[in-house]
């Protein structure tokens, strides 16, 4: 190689030129000793790159454009390390000071040495043709968190986060969504099988990296589970002839506590006032009414306020009191008695290697995190994975995981959760100036519990001070997951797989409240059974504790057959696998019954009377004590097959076909729709491999595309009747019975939905540049969707669940990476951008279609046609009358006639007086990453955006603040007088209250704000100890420290007051 | 020769696969397949019992809602539906919706009955849960028809707007009001059916029985006016059971104040139990007062008085129902609704004496010991129904019956005048104004383009 350089530069710069510096160099090198050469690429081109002599500490320099370096040395031996983007490192021994010409060779420009993992097969990413993302472990260690899957927050193009919550059990989702009354989750699968554990199991430095299946090609691998994305993860596996590694891993993490002032809320003074308001309107007669037969109790103010006009108080012992309520603020109490930071600390031991025959990973994992109301948690992590190559032609892997984890304590009471006879009070005071718990009455009234028994009671009062102490609960989850694998290679180009995965979680919870409770004290008094004649009481609770314990078990079990050909000949090359998978899932769920007269040591329990109702105490009401749940038993089957074929041709053109069979036992499902097929196709094509290909500055350009099928039918929507069976109700009857949980449709068919992905991946400038843009777009034909309809012939309910909705979905996925300075000081930035745009294409019920419907929070799935998925809209706002009353339209006029204007718009279909803000959910979403390096230290910081979107603000609502107490800052906003109509859109408090003027005001258009924001998601700081300068084969020790969630650094519509509860970490990493 | 290899694996597999797939997934889910999950159903008491609908109370004369009290409600379709202003009553917990549910638990039982083998239908468990959910239908389109329909009147039934007469469960038939005729036809029919298969008394009063076909026959005949069946029929009920309770022995009676309800639910006189489970429109006893004249109308010695009403600032407020809790009221059939009945019918058939010894017979079991005012046993017929009459809604208060009862006398010209005052306002609703017929929920119209009343 290097003659074939040396003759071919000798040509360029003239053989005596070249000659006579070849002499002066070396005359140079005796002197000063300059090392020179330049470093080319396998065709020829020069590369830039880093230059460092091993084992000294002489300066890193690096080559020209062209690739020549120039290098000072102290010795004309030694090695150099020669690294650099899109390059594989090189170690280059000399002997001589040069020129030096070094080949070195390419990596296929970032992306092409990422394999990705479909969880049946790793493949280069570069034959790939379906849409997937990885996530490496280095970008995995980026963020400090306990949750694998927040990981992705950010850092990977396509994937939303903090979307809304409702049918989610994970709160991410692949590309927005696909479906309207269908499950939203993407499906998870760690090594080879999906997890149906708990995600919380699994310890983040455990993954090697996280694969994102994007389009068709996820749902044709993975079948009907995977409608709405794939998340693979890959755990640490040794690999073979690598030695010995050991990665030690340790985090401390703290959060910021809550700030309370941020939470909508009145002060004490404004509630008070709100107060004075209402009782003077007689708002609290029917309250006082109740409060004297149930003894309730009554607010404080309340009480000052009505023993005031019954003349109980003086007017100055009113005020004076008043005036001490309106001092004490709830969140101060809170804030010093039951807030604290949150703490974290994570630690890991990772011990991987291999030998010619063997690998092997070793991971112990220790997290323990309390948050900031005292809820503490800790989890253990072991695992353990093996490959054995017993010969050439048979391979054994085997692992196992296994996961304790143990969460509770005592938890303090969060804010607002003591509540007046459940309103809640911003005045309550838990303990004295000396710190002494104070009772809060929450309860019963003071004058009752003073005086109830005549001593014969146990304490009844309630101190939130102190109560949470006595009450604790205890989960404690176990999970084991082992999994074992026998690969046989019949030929070189036939491989037979058969693995299996069994698991086994088992949860226990635990509930224990002593005697000492408010819960318990309460519960004993109230079944106290007093004889005043005699003095004496008969207990139907005894003295003591209460304890329940309850178990949970998961179990699944996994086996998988596949035939695996792999077989390159001439230009050739087909990668085919073929296999079918059977799998079954328990769950299990045992209720206890409570048990009471508790002790835990020495151990005591009594039998108590579950069956026959006594009298309570208070208002002499018969009641049964306890009651508990049904068992509950379920087992999943399910039966696949799958296949997957991809020819390349030439190393240029792809094409890939797969597809799906399932079938399952799930509930209801008639024989003939038990099996489901789903396919995709795909192809792909290198350009810049084409001979006709020819510009420079593009190193890699290759397009490919796929399209698909994936289906979804929700197994609990069926044409049959199902039941649930309940639990016997208690006094009534004692008989067992059964709710109809499911309305029988006979015209329900499956969801289709069909999508089309096409992707461009490229790099120019050398890799400085590389990136993918994607396009794909989704139609969703017969989905399910919540339709209105006429509810005689069912009852009880507002929707039924029909195939009556179509929906197109297209986006735009961008990621760009780009490599602006690659010195000394390195600086790389990612660029995500990403497009969700999503409508409902057709409905078929039309009544139910029109923009009124999206009248509401934006947080729910409402189909309108034409519209986002998620969509916002609003009554016409006419402002505030003079007598504050929020004003709408009927026809062309402004009308307060709520129900007028509600029937308009809810039954004649109005339109013009809706008015349609947009999409709930961000339409244009991506993130920023800079990442800095200088020597040892680097940094990172991702910004993230969301943009194009409305969101529904929270507002004061006068009949929640009458009956829960519940506050709202635009309370001070409120229109009080006579040309405050110019001023605010907040209606005036009246009473008596009008549902109709709140829900108006409350869904116009005064409440909507754009959502359009940019957050500051983490800084990174990271300094690799240069410890291999001190001597070679010590640890590499990294140490960082991580700020997470900044804040907003801009927000479009800043109304609405947001916290966000900044986290610090430090943490280092010790590689062996 | 491997793909062979392989496709006969994969079909050898497959075979294996639908037994393996068929095996049950859930132990609390079932499809409705056995006697066992119909009968399952018919124990769902919140449905199939407790499920009554309060806006005929709600619109009719037992109560009152002070003013301040009225103020205090926020949902408008309850301030309105007070004062019978036409409002929204569109949803589906409203008592149309949660009728109509009774009304497709029964249906989805009958289909289920109806698809069992022929061996099956010979059982007589499978008769008796076929005329139970016959009854809990029946019940329900009854309790409907008072409310939504207009009084019977013989000669315009047959055209005047009744009940949809909904007979399966399929989700996807449209809506069709019948005739209040053929709704009463229907209710007639599927009782008669019934009746034969139905055990005398039930264990349970929440399960059908005969008494209780016999005592909805009494009902419906009543509502129809057509005395001297409903008569027969109510003493085909007693006949099966007439126990009262003594409210001098049987009955603690609490404190004026007490919101204690002194009845058991299922105590002796009860027949066939549902009450009304939730209240969608104001009429719970935290909103409700007992109409003042009719509480004066009950004499110092009536122990009803004290037993059924608790004494708030507000006035006197219900808390003695044949139900679980003092704010369930109970609208089922008990033997004193049946004696009065029986007593109407027979004083209307001119048997006056024997009414009124009925009547007397009631009353030394509500009234306190040995201090009962002697009835005049030589009233005329016209005196005698009107004391039967005033009887009848001492005792029946609360009971959701109030409403036909006045709908019915005032087609037999008693002109008895519904009036409301809110702040200073009076609202009337004259003798048998359309009104009577209640309107349907907005939505339900508008969704099936049914006719409105």
């Amino acid at each position: 190689m290097s003659l074939y350089n040396m003759i071919d530069q000798a040509k360029k710069i003239g053989f005596f030129a070249y000659v006579i510096g070849l002499l002066t160099t070396m005359d140079d090198a005796m002197a000063q000793s300059i090392l020179k050469g330049q470093v080319t690429d396998g065709k020829g081109q020069g590369v830039i790159v880093t230059l460092r002599i091993a084992n000294t500490n002489l300066p890193v320099s690096s080559s020209n454009d062209d690739g020549s370096f120039e290098l000072q040395v102290d010795s004309t031996k030694g090695a150099l390390i020669i690294t650099g983007t899109g390059i594989e490192t090189l170690h280059y021994p000399f002997d001589n000071i040069g020129p030096h010409f070094i080949e070195v060779k390419r990596l296929s420009y970032l992306i092409e040495n990422i394999e990705v993992n479909t969880g049946y097969q790793s493949i280069p990413k570069e034959r790939a043709t379906g849409s997937f993302e990885v996530l490496n472990a280095d970008e995995i260690a980026l963020q400090v968190g306990t949750n694998i899957l927040e990981r992705l927050d950010g850092m990977v193009s396509g994937v939303t986060f903090n979307s809304s919550t409702d049918r989610r059990k994970h709160n991410l989702s692949v590309r927005g969504v696909s479906t309207i009354n269908g499950p939203l989750d993407p499906l998870i699968i760690v090594d080879n099988f999906p997890y149906e554990g708990d995600i919380e199991n699994i310890h983040p430095d455990d993954v090697e990296n996280i694969t994102i299946m994007k389009d068709a090609a996820a749902a044709s691998i993975w079948g009907t589970r995977a409608g709405n994305g794939v998340i693979v993860i890959t755990t640490k596996k040794g690999r073979a002839n690598q030695g010995t590694k050991v990665e030690l891993h340790a985090i401390s993490q703290i959060t910021q506590k809550t700030d309370l002032w941020k939470i909508p809320a009145l002060s004490p003074a404004e509630y008070i006032e709100a107060e004075e308001f209402f009782y003077k309107q007689g708002a609290y007669n029917t309250d006082l009414l109740w409060s004297d037969i149930l003894k309730t109790p009554i607010t404080p103010a309340v009480n000052i306020f009505h023993d005031r006009a019954r003349g109980l108080l003086s007017s100055q012992d009113s005020v004076r009191m008043i005036d001490v309520l309106k001092a004490s603020d709830s969140r101060n109490q809170y804030n010093r008695y039951f807030y604290e930071p949150a703490r974290m600390q994570q630690y890991s031991a990772n011990i991987r290697g291999g030998e010619k025959k063997m690998t092997y990973a070793f991971s112990l994992g220790y997290q323990n995190r309390e948050s900031e109301l005292g809820n503490e948690d800790v989890k253990i992590n072991l695992r353990t994975q093996h490959n054995y190559t017993v010969n050439e032609k048979i391979k054994l892997d085997v692992g196992a995981y296994y996961t304790y984890a143990k969460s509770g304590g005592k938890q303090r009471p969060a804010f607002n959760s003591v509540k007046v006879n459940g309103k809640n009070v911003p005045y309550l005071s838990f303990a004295d100036e000396a710190g002494n718990a104070l009772p809060v009455y929450s309860y019963l009234r003071q004058d009752y519990i003073d005086t109830v028994g005549q001593g014969m009671l146990l304490d009844w009062n309630y101190y939130p001070l102190n109560d949470y102490r006595y009450s604790s609960n205890k989960d404690t989850r176990e999970d084991i997951m082992a999994n074992i694998g026998f690969h046989y290679r019949m030929f070189p180009f036939l491989k037979f797989t058969a693995m299996y995965q069994y698991q086994r979680q088992r949860g226990e919870s635990e509930l224990h409240d002593e005697v000492g409770s408010y819960k318990m004290r309460n519960l004993i008094n109230q079944y106290s059974q007093i004889d005043y004649d005699k003095g004496t009481v008969k207990r139907i609770v005894p003295l003591g504790g209460m304890f329940s314990r309850s178990t949970s078990s998961l179990w699944t079990q996994n086996a998988r057959f596949q035939a695996d050909f792999n077989k390159k000949w001439d230009r050739h090359e087909v990668v085919a696998l073929v296999g079918s998978e059977i799998r079954q899932t328990n769950e299990n769920y045992v209720p206890q019954q409570p048990v009471y007269g508790y002790n835990p040591d020495p151990y005591q329990s009594q039998q108590v009377d579950f069956v026959n109702a006594y009298p309570t105490l208070v208002t002499g009401e018969m009641r049964v004590l306890g009651g508990n749940a049904n068992e509950y038993l379920q087992v999943n089957r399910f039966v696949s097959f799958f296949g997957n074929v991809a020819y390349t041709f030439n190393q240029r053109y792809t094409a890939s076909f797969s597809t799906r069979k399932d079938a399952s036992n799930i509930f209801g499902l008639k024989a003939n729709d038990k099996w489901n097929p789903l396919w995709s196709a795909g192809l792909s094509w290198h350009v810049h491999e084409e001979e006709f290909f020819d510009v420079p500055w593009m190193d890699r350009l290759s397009l490919r595309s796929t399209f698909g099928y994936s289906g979804n039918l929700d197994p609990t929507k069926t044409s049959q009747s199902i039941i649930s069976y309940a639990n016997p109700n208690g006094i009534t009857t004692l008989l067992p019975h059964a709710v109809i949980s499911e309305v029988p449709n006979n015209q329900l068919r499956w969801e289709k939905v069909g999508m089309l992905n096409i992707g461009l991946d490229f790099a120019i400038a050398k890799g400085r540049l590389s990136g993918s843009l994607e396009f794909y777009r989704k139609k969703g034909t017969d989905l399910y969707a919540p339709t209105l309809y006429d509810y005689t012939v069912r009852g009880n309910y507002t929707t039924v669940i029909m195939n009556s909705a179509d929906m197109i979905g297209k986006g735009i996925d961008l990621r760009l990476t780009s490599v602006n300075l690659n010195r000394a000081l390195g600086w790389r930035t990612t660029y995500i951008f990403n497009i969700v745009r999503n409508r409902t294409a057709a409905y078929h019920i039309t009544e139910a279609s029109r923009l009124g419907s999206l009248i509401g929070n934006g947080t729910s799935i409402t189909p309108v046609v034409g519209r986002p998925l998620y969509s916002l809209a609003s009554y016409r706002w006419g402002g505030l009358d003079g007598e504050g009353n929020p004003q709408g339209y009927l026809e062309d006029d402004i009308s307060v006639d709520y129900q007028k204007i509600f029937n308009e718009v809810s039954v004649q279909g109005i339109d013009k007086n809706v008015v349609y803000h947009g999409s709930s959910t961000p339409v244009y979403q991506g993130s920023l990453s800079n990442s800095f390096s200088y020597r040892g230290f680097s940094l990172t910081a991702l910004l993230s955006y969301r943009l194009g979107y409305y969101y529904r603000r929270s507002t004061v609502a006068y009949s929640q603040l009458l009956t829960q107490g519940v506050g709202h800052p635009d309370y001070a906003k409120r229109w009080k007088n006579l040309g405050d109509e110019e001023l605010t859109t907040v209606p005036s408090m009246t009473y008596p209250l009008n549902e109709n003027r709140e829900r108006f005001y409350r869904y116009s258009t005064p409440t909507v704000s754009r959502g359009d924001h940019i957050y500051l998601e983490f800084i990174n700081v990271d300094y690799r100890i240069p410890t291999s300068r001190w001597r070679q084969g010590w640890p590499v020790i990294n140490v960082f420290v991580n700020i997470s969630d900044l804040g907003h650094l801009w927000r479009k519509d800043r109304t609405e007051v947001l916290d966000n509860r900044m986290s610090f970490s430090v943490g280092g990493r010790i590689n062996l | 020769m491997i793909v062979a290899i392989t496709i006969a694996t994969i079909m050898v597999f497959m075979a294996g696969c639908d037994s393996f797939l068929d095996l049950k997934s859930s132990n609390n889910y079932a499809t409705v397949s056995t006697i066992e999950d119909v009968e399952a159903i018919l124990n769902n008491t919140q449905i199939m019992n407790f499920r009554s609908p309060c806006l005929g109370e709600a619109s009719a004369d037992d109560i009152y809602i002070p003013d301040q009290v009225y103020d205090r409600i926020t949902k408008n379709s309850s301030r309105d539906t007070y004062i019978w202003k036409e409002t929204d009553y569109g949803q589906a917990s409203s008592p149309w919706g949660t009728t109509y549910e009774t009304v497709f638990y029964a249906n989805v039982c009958l289909e289920a009955l109806e698809k069992m083998s022929a061996e099956e239908k010979q059982e007589v468990r499978w008769a008796r849960a076929r005329a139970a959910a016959l009854v809990f239908r029946s019940n329900a389109f009854l309790q409907g028809i008072w409310i939504w329909g207009k009084a019977y009147d013989e000669s315009t039934a047959g055209n005047d707007l009744g009940m949809v007469i909904k007979t399966n469960p399929d989700v996807n038939e449209p809506s069709v009001r019948k005739s209040v005729k053929d709704t009463y036809q229907q209710i007639i029919g599927d009782l008669n059916d019934a009746i034969k298969y139905l055990p005398n008394i039930a264990e349970v009063p929440v399960t059908p029985s005969k008494a209780a076909a016999y005592g909805l026959l009494a009902r419906t005949y009543l509502s129809m006016r057509q005395y001297e069946t409903a008569g027969l029929y109510a003493d085909s009920c007693l006949q099966l059971n007439n126990e009262l309770m003594n409210f001098n022995t049987d009955i603690n009676i609490p404190a004026p104040t007490s919101s204690v309800n002194p009845f058991n639910i299922f105590n002796k006189e009860v027949i066939f139990s549902t009450v009304i489970g939730s209240f969608y429109f104001a009429v719970s006893p935290t909103y409700a007062v007992i109409d003042t004249m009719l509480i004066y109308s009950y004499d110092d010695t009536d122990l009803r008085r004290r037993v059924f009403f608790r004494n708030t600032a507000n006035g006197a407020a219900m808390r003695g129902n044949y139900s679980q809790s003092s704010s369930q009221y109970f609208t089922g059939i008990s033997t004193a609704e049946m004696m009065l009945v029986r007593a109407e019918c027979m004083v209307r058939e001119n048997f006056v004496r024997e009414g009124l010894e009925l009547i007397d017979w009631l009353r030394t079991h509500r009234y306190s010991n040995g201090i009962r005012p002697a009835l005049n046993m030589e009233m005329t017929q016209q005196e005698a129904l009107d004391m039967v009459l005033v009887e009848r809604r001492k005792e029946l208060v609360m009971r959701s019956l109030r409403w036909m009862d006045v709908k019915r006398l005032n087609k037999e010209g008693r002109n008895i005048l519904l009036k409301r005052y809110v702040n200073g306002e009076e609202y009337l609703l004259l003798p048998n104004e359309s009104k009577y017929a209640r309107p349907l929920p907005t939505d339900v119209i508008a969704l099936s383009g049914m006719l409105q009343n």
